[in-house]
């Protein structure tokens, strides 16, 4: 276990457990059927009216509701300045012990709600969204004396004899893999004649991307006591492994804090199609399989005592309330600009530029300003605390990279600088300053221009995101070792981290009057019958930038242009705006950045 | 037992124990399977990169996706979609509906295992009177011109037989998963070793799954030792539908 995690882990995990075993209005002592499951939601609506609201997000095959439990301050008003957490249970029918997870998690939010301020803060600040069943027919399957308790898909009548698909293979980042899903329509792995093909899965997905900010989510199997984070479909590490991995450990330690069960980390096989890797693959959404109780066994293992329940409920809520709190807590941050507050997003993708430059944080600098190549310099990073008490155990990762657009941090190419853990973080917030030495020679493009991101880290205030817009715990600085010259073509460049097809968008702004900017022309379509597939899909989604398949980089020369007014040492900034859209059908999140050069007129 | 027995006769295509097979057991009981396609529309398929560039198209032109196989999408032809796939340059086929739809029923035993499977026929479990098989409804008219008798599984699934398999390592898990078997679980297991020479232990994994025939013979093929468990008896819960 990490030091750093460790310390405080212990008070922090009990302090949620403890209050959660106080209070016991829903009978967990056997597993509810799909209309007590019903009733239940009818309840504790009923009991908490000012906080829970009960929606239907669609339709199963067999015509039942998927139901949406809402859990918010002013829960009928759509408060779209507030993030979104998610939990989901029961894409797998046999696995009636996540629904048991779903519901305690919604009594215990509720329940604590007037008592626990902490939590209250976070519920204020949050819509959190449980939908306890998204598979309905299998799980009334389950329940029917002419069903099958081990049933595990749907119920789609598949036209051939057979029945179901599963709906944790019917995600589209990545379906269609053999790698752990089965186009076999027999299979407990099928997974479906198409991606989405499910009315449940298109349903949550398109819940999901009506959702404004969404910061979380989880998704609750069983069984054999694992959490799990992308990526399923492959046992590389997905892009921002570290920060998947620190939400991951800590979830594993408060989990392991309650009754002493160790769940693991990783399954040992792979699964494509799969819920994370949609949500981390195509929004860059932290989200995890917690597998539940029992630890290991056969069939039967679906069908644990009803005394696991509990304990299964009570090792698993910490965890959950930990998310929680990352999402509605800004307790360290950095600024990703002068007038940044700490709100997440602190910009927004406006469909042609960021709403702010945020690769400009001011609680990143050097001393002194001008970085000499080769030369160590003091680089500083100032952690503010919002909390309004001391912070131990605070740990903060620092990187430098060619700053590319679509850069993230962690990511796989920028290098570390330094890593600090154990420190301590006064009510008044600090700066960490450590050595830099600043690169020789040039970035992989030719410049002297280096991006410096910092993640601040906390075990009751994770990043759930890499993005530095979306997360206040993540804070970039872009730095030039020397100025740029008018004349000289500046480049922007982008590296494609997505693990699909995507289209970059570049922009620039922030000229003053005059001054113009010449990027160079998009290439031509070529002719129809020699199109690509990345070329296809370009057309398909109507795109309009250039396109960049996995892992590929580019480099675009951008020309400045002075007005004839403009006289020698008159300087200029240049912002370069830079989104990368995957070429994916629904809702296409900007993952993006940006960079400023200094121009100056010879 | 005696089910596994026979298998094996079968599949080492043992031509006496197969006369003894076909000519002992009474034919198989069941409903009629409706061999017609699923919807008697057209059918067009074409290439595509990924799921993604299916995704896309179905969004874009509202393809009616039959299925994905592999690469290939299979959809109902429709008039007003045509132009604009030619236009993006797609290569469209039209497909046969008796290679396109499929059944999942129940076969006699009267053709060979070998047989099926070079007829492209996938054989997903073994019972003692027929097999239960995967086809196309192309195939499997072929069979019954040549006289199988084929019935409809008529709700009874197959489903997988419960196992229990010991590995070595992390790697066999994922070589066994990417086999399609459904893993319940797989976590290690301690186990003194073998030889008392050495002290320390040897770490075991064990897998518990649930596989069809066809996949625990495949399993077997690689040198996995695979237990057959019972599947546990049905769990009555009272009153609580
Ligand atoms: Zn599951």
């Amino acid at each position: 276990m990490k030091k750093w995690i460790k310390a405080t882990l212990w008070a922090f995990s009990l302090t949620f457990a403890l209050s959660g075993l106080s209070h016991a209005d829903i009978d967990f002592s056997n597993f509810h059927s799909p209309s007590q499951v019903d009733t239940i939601l009818n309840e504790l609506v009923a009991a908490y009216p000012g906080l829970a609201q009960l929606s239907t997000i669609g339709t199963s095959h067999g015509g039942m509701p998927i139901k949406a439990l809402k859990i918010s301050d002013n829960v009928a008003t759509d408060e779209s300045d507030e993030g979104d957490v998610l939990f989901v249970a029961m894409h797998h029918a046999r696995e009636w012990i996540s629904v048991e997870m779903a519901l305690y998690l919604a009594e215990q939010i509720l329940s604590q709600y007037s008592t626990n301020p902490q939590l209250q803060a976070d519920v204020n600040n949050l819509e959190i969204w449980i939908v306890p069943v998204v598979n309905p027919d299998g799980f009334a399957y389950t329940w029917s004396p002419s069903g099958y308790r081990f049933w595990r898909k749907n119920r789609r009548n598949n036209g051939d004899g057979t029945f179901g698909v599963d709906l944790n293979r019917n995600w589209g980042y990545e379906w269609g893999l053999s790698s752990g899903s089965s186009g076999s329509t027999s299979s407990d792995m099928y997974r479906g004649p198409a991606a989405f093909s499910e009315p449940e899965i298109s349903a949550l997905r398109t819940f999901v991307n009506g959702l404004d900010n969404l910061k979380t989510m989880l998704t609750y199997h069983s069984f054999s006591e694992l959490f799990l984070r992308p990526w399923g479909y492959t046992t590389m590490d997905a892009s921002g492994e570290e920060t998947l991995r620190q939400l991951a450990l800590r979830s594993i330690n408060v989990i392991q804090a309650v009754h002493g069960h160790t769940y693991s980390e990783t399954i040992g096989y792979t699964a494509s199609g799969e819920t994370t890797d949609w949500f981390w693959g195509e929004h860059r959404v932290s989200a995890f399989t917690p597998e539940l109780r029992p630890a290991s066994g056969g069939l039967g293992g679906f069908d644990p005592p009803p005394a696991e329940i509990v304990p299964s409920n009570q090792e698993n809520l910490p965890a959950a309330l930990a998310l929680i709190h990352d999402a509605g807590a800004r307790e360290l941050w950095m600024k990703d600009y002068a007038a940044d507050t700490g709100v997440e997003p602190s910009a927004v993708w406006t469909g042609t530029n960021w709403s702010h430059a945020f690769w400009v944080s001011p609680d990143i600098w050097t001393v002194p300003a001008t970085l000499d190549q080769g030369a160590t310099v003091d680089l500083n990073i100032r952690i503010r605390n919002n909390i309004g008490t001391t912070q131990t155990n605070v740990r903060l990762d620092i990187y430098y990279t060619d700053p590319r657009i679509s850069l993230e941090f962690p990511n796989p190419d920028a290098t570390l600088i330094a890593s600090r853990t154990s420190l301590t973080v006064p009510s008044g917030g600090t700066t960490v300053t450590v050595p830099w030495t600043v690169p020789v020679g040039t970035n992989s493009w030719g410049e002297r221009h280096w991006c410096v991101g910092a993640i601040v880290m906390h075990d009751s205030d994770l990043p759930l995101t890499t993005e530095a817009r979306r997360s206040s715990n993540v804070a970039i600085r872009n730095f030039n070792t020397t100025e740029t010259v008018v004349g000289t073509n500046l480049v922007v460049a982008a590296t494609n981290y997505l693990d699909v097809d995507a289209e970059l968008m570049v922009f620039v702004d922030d000229l003053p009057p005059g001054w113009q900017v010449v990027l160079p022309p998009r290439p031509k379509p070529v002719e129809r019958k020699k199109l690509t597939s990345i070329e296809r899909k370009g057309l398909l989604v109507g795109a309009k930038g250039r396109l960049l398949r996995p892992g590929d980089t580019i480099y675009l020369p951008v020309r400045v242009i002075p007005p004839s007014t403009a006289g020698t040492g008159d300087k200029v900034d240049i912002n370069v705006h830079g989104g990368l859209l995957p070429l994916v059908a629904g809702k296409r999140t900007a993952v993006g950045n940006g960079f400023t050069y200094q121009v100056v007129v010879p | 037992m005696s089910k596994h027995l026979i298998c094996r006769l079968v599949s080492m295509s043992c031509v006496v124990a197969l006369v003894l097979l076909t000519g002992c057991e009474p034919k198989i009981e069941g409903k009629p399977v409706n061999l017609e396609p699923n919807d008697p529309r057209p059918i067009l398929s074409v290439q595509v990169a990924d799921a993604d560039e299916a995704t896309l198209l179905v969004q874009k032109f509202g393809l009616e996706v039959v299925r994905m196989e592999g690469l290939t999408v299979f959809f109902f032809e429709d008039a007003n979609q045509l132009p604009h796939l030619v236009d993006l340059g797609y290569d469209l086929k039209r497909q046969n509906a008796y290679d396109v739809f499929r059944r999942v029923v129940r076969i006699d035993r009267s053709v060979p295992e070998a047989e099926l499977v070079a007829n492209g026929v996938r054989i997903i479990n073994r019972e003692k009177q027929y097999l239960i098989v995967d086809a196309t409804i192309g195939q499997l008219r072929a069979l019954v011109r040549s006289g199988s008798q084929i019935v409809a599984i008529s709700g009874h699934e197959p489903r997988p037989r419960q196992v229990r398999i010991a590995v070595e390592s992390m790697e066999d898990v994922a070589k066994i998963g990417a086999m399609e078997v459904d893993i319940y679980s797989a976590k290690p297991e301690r186990k003194e070793s073998i030889d008392s020479h050495q002290t320390d232990r040897k770490v075991k994994i064990v897998i518990y799954g649930g596989a069809f025939d066809y996949q625990i013979d495949q399993l077997k093929d690689v040198g996995y030792n695979v237990e057959i468990l019972p599947e546990p008896a049905p769990i009555k819960r009272g009153g609580q539908s």
